[in-house]
């Protein structure tokens, strides 16, 4: 194993960009208290726009940038809907994710006159980076180096978010709607602007996740995104909704899913069995997560029992 | 006075659900001229195509047999307050256990069979959900997650069961083993696939109706549902309320599954449940999660999709494009600012 030491971390960092990506993305509308439950969907529906305009132009950059386009416009209409027309935002983002999930279908039948997997020769794909000094470092130059232009970017932007939710005017009233959004109004706060900027926050991120899953792979396969939107909101509710629980937690899922991956590719375990992996092992950290922090919660309850907190709710969504 | 702006409070909850439904419409229309080459051939199959001969009309009543079951299992959810995100994985494996107890019991007697391997995908999707509510109840584990999470683990498993020991070797198309004919419902409108399912899914809606609005249980159900702090100083006892919703939720869609193997399909493969789970939910929003409402609600989306399906076949477009308007149906049937727009207006 200690031969394979650095294609593991390789591995997991390239496999967790989309978690990361989507689950600091969706960081902003958790701390805005919005349960944003269309990563999944923003995330396919830019891997779908991706590659359509990378074909159209020829051009991975106008690619990515039509992608995270098209989406921010999705963004905007499951925003417009949910805070414009009050409409519940939990079914607006199951509306999401399944106008996502349809349009890229029938719109691939549209253009391309195919419902199948898109790809056509020559596709460019991502490129790696090789950073000059670092990459010649031993140890540190194969695990910093080396990756395409959108991982770095997931890192940049979740160091950015840590500056942003603490140190920023922006940042305060963020986490000031998510915990009340009525005193926050009464400060002059508009709570209803902040969660829509939380939302085209999430939805930039998840562009660029959906577009580092079509444009790695070269091709646009329907339904790609096979629940990371969902793993990622279960990442920002373990992470406790900042921005270094959601770094763990990113690694934590991208190394199930190396595992996965990684069995499929050397053991005969059938390939469908591995696919249910990442689900069940996320239903055990969860369940693991809540166990422990009940835990927790017993020790620090004094003794009276008179103060005794009320366990966080989990993510709740108002049930229409 | 009181029983009055009662009943406006109604005639505007329905007609809000008839404006987004409407809305959705036109922007059916507009997308079919966008979308389609011959548009005018393509809005007559979407709209009149399930009208257009017996075959068409009678498989859109079977569509909404498991539309009425999901449809079911999502309101009791949704009115009990827990969230139940699992029905493609709770239908699919309605479906495959209901495959799994007939085939290992080829020889029952129907009156004894039928009803059996009905049961026991009853219970097993009862039991599937049911962790999620103990879950939530036991650790506080959101119900959301893992009912989505489970479900989706579950569907891959069913898969590697299709393609793997419950492989049918000698079809064509990669589908399960077959359940033995002694199994089958009857067919009431051949050549038709729509089946006595019908009748029991009729039947299920009635029961479920006077479950949750005449039994103590479904009232404390209802209680809970609306507000959990309210219901636990009433002294109801709410941690059954996570436990026993989630039960009936799965157990009902999970019937669906398997009646859709019994009723119409005899076997299991990949696409069996495509989408309904999540459609379930659009017709309980659609419902307004009134048992009753269920069945012209999920009769109404099987039309949706029957027009996408006949208009596939003979125009130009994708049976997604069904999904498509569903979106919107689900975007706007919700929309709060309508619903106390249209209450303003009738109040005047």
């Amino acid at each position: 194993m200690i031969g394979t030491d650095i294609p593991v971390l390789n591995d997991t960092i390239n496999i967790m960009t989309p978690f990361l990506l989507a689950a600091t993305g969706g960081l902003y509308s958790a701390l805005a208290g919005v349960l944003n439950i269309a990563l999944e969907g923003l995330m396919l529906n830019a891997a779908f726009f991706s590659i359509v305009f990378t074909m159209a132009t020829g051009n991975i950059f106008l690619g990515i940038l039509g992608g995270i386009a098209a989406t921010l416009l999705m963004t905007l209409l499951f925003g417009l809907i949910s805070l414009g027309l009050k409409a519940n935002v939990f079914i607006c983002g199951l509306a999401t994710n399944l106008l996502a999930g349809a349009l890229s279908i029938v719109l691939a039948f549209k253009i391309y006159g195919q419902t199948g997997s898109i790809a056509f020769p020559g596709m460019p794909t991502l490129s790696p980076i090789k950073i000059p000094v670092i990459h010649n470092i031993p140890v540190l130059g194969p695990l910093l180096s080396g990756y395409n232009i959108l991982v770095y970017l997931s890192w940049l932007f979740l160091f950015l978010s840590v500056i942003i939710i603490y140190k920023t005017p922006f940042g305060i009233r963020l986490r000031a709607v998510g915990n009340d959004a009525n005193s926050a109004r009464s400060l002059g706060i508009n709570p209803q602007r902040i969660k829509m900027a939380s939302f085209l926050i999430s939805g930039f991120t998840c562009a660029i996740g959906g577009a580092f899953l079509s444009l790695t792979l070269g091709a646009f396969v329907p339904n790609v995104t096979s629940g990371r939107g969902w793993i990622a909101l279960a990442i920002i509710y373990l992470g406790k909704k900042t921005p270094f629980g959601v770094l763990l937690g990113a690694v934590i899922f991208g190394f199930v899913e190396y595992i996965s991956n990684f069995l499929q590719a050397v053991s005969n375990f059938p390939a469908e069995l591995l696919l249910s992996l990442p689900f069940f092992t996320t239903v055990v950290i969860l369940i693991a997560f809540s166990i422990i922090e009940e835990r927790y919660m017993k020790k620090r309850r004094p003794l009276s029992e008179a103060y005794c907190e009320e366990p966080e709710e989990p993510i709740e969504p108002q049930v229409p | 006075m009181r029983r009055d702006s009662t009943i406006k409070n109604r005639i505007a909850t329905l007609l809000g659900v008839f404006l987004s439904i409407g809305v959705a419409f036109i922007l059916a229309i507009g997308l079919i001229f966008v979308l389609s080459e011959d548009p005018k051939t393509t809005l007559f199959c979407y709209f009149l195509g399930p009208f257009m001969d017996r075959f068409t009309f009678f498989n859109m009543l079977a569509a909404s047999i498991p539309l009425i079951f999901s449809g079911l299992g999502m309101a009791i959810a949704f009115q009990s307050g827990v969230v139940n995100l699992g029905g493609e994985g709770q239908i699919f494996s309605g479906a495959m256990i209901c495959l799994i107890v007939g085939t290992a019991l080829p020889s029952l007697p129907k009156f004894i069979g039928i009803p059996l391997v009905l049961l026991s995908s009853i219970l097993f999707c009862g039991f599937l959900a049911g962790i999620s509510g103990y879950l939530r109840k036991r650790w506080n584990v959101s119900d959301l997650l893992s009912t989505y999470l489970i479900s989706m683990g579950i569907v891959s498993v069913i898969n590697f069961l299709i393609l793997g020991p419950l492989r049918d070797t000698n079809k064509i198309t990669i589908q399960s083993i077959s359940l033995p004919s002694s199994y089958l419902l009857k067919r009431i409108m051949l050549p038709s696939y729509l089946n006595t399912g019908i009748i029991l899914a009729l039947l299920v809606a009635v029961g479920l109706h006077f479950f949750m609005y005449r039994t103590h249980r479904g009232y404390e159900l209802r209680v809970t549902g609306s507000n959990r702090d309210f219901a636990r100083y009433a002294g109801i006892h709410v941690g059954k309320y996570y436990l026993i919703p989630m039960f009936l939720s799965g157990g009902v869609i999970g019937l669906g599954g398997a009646i859709e193997v019994v009723g119409r399909y005899q076997a299991v493969f990949s696409n069996l449940t495509a989408g309904l789970g999540w459609n379930g939910i659009a017709v309980a929003l659609i419902a307004r999660n009134n048992p009753i409402a269920v069945v012209p609600a999920a009769l109404f989306y099987a039309y949706l999709s029957a027009g996408a399906k006949y208009a596939m076949i003979h125009s130009d477009l994708t049976s997604e494009f069904a999904s498509i308007i569903s979106a919107i149906i689900f975007y706007l049937v919700t929309a709060e600012a309508a619903y106390s727009f249209i209450r303003r207006r009738i109040g005047k």
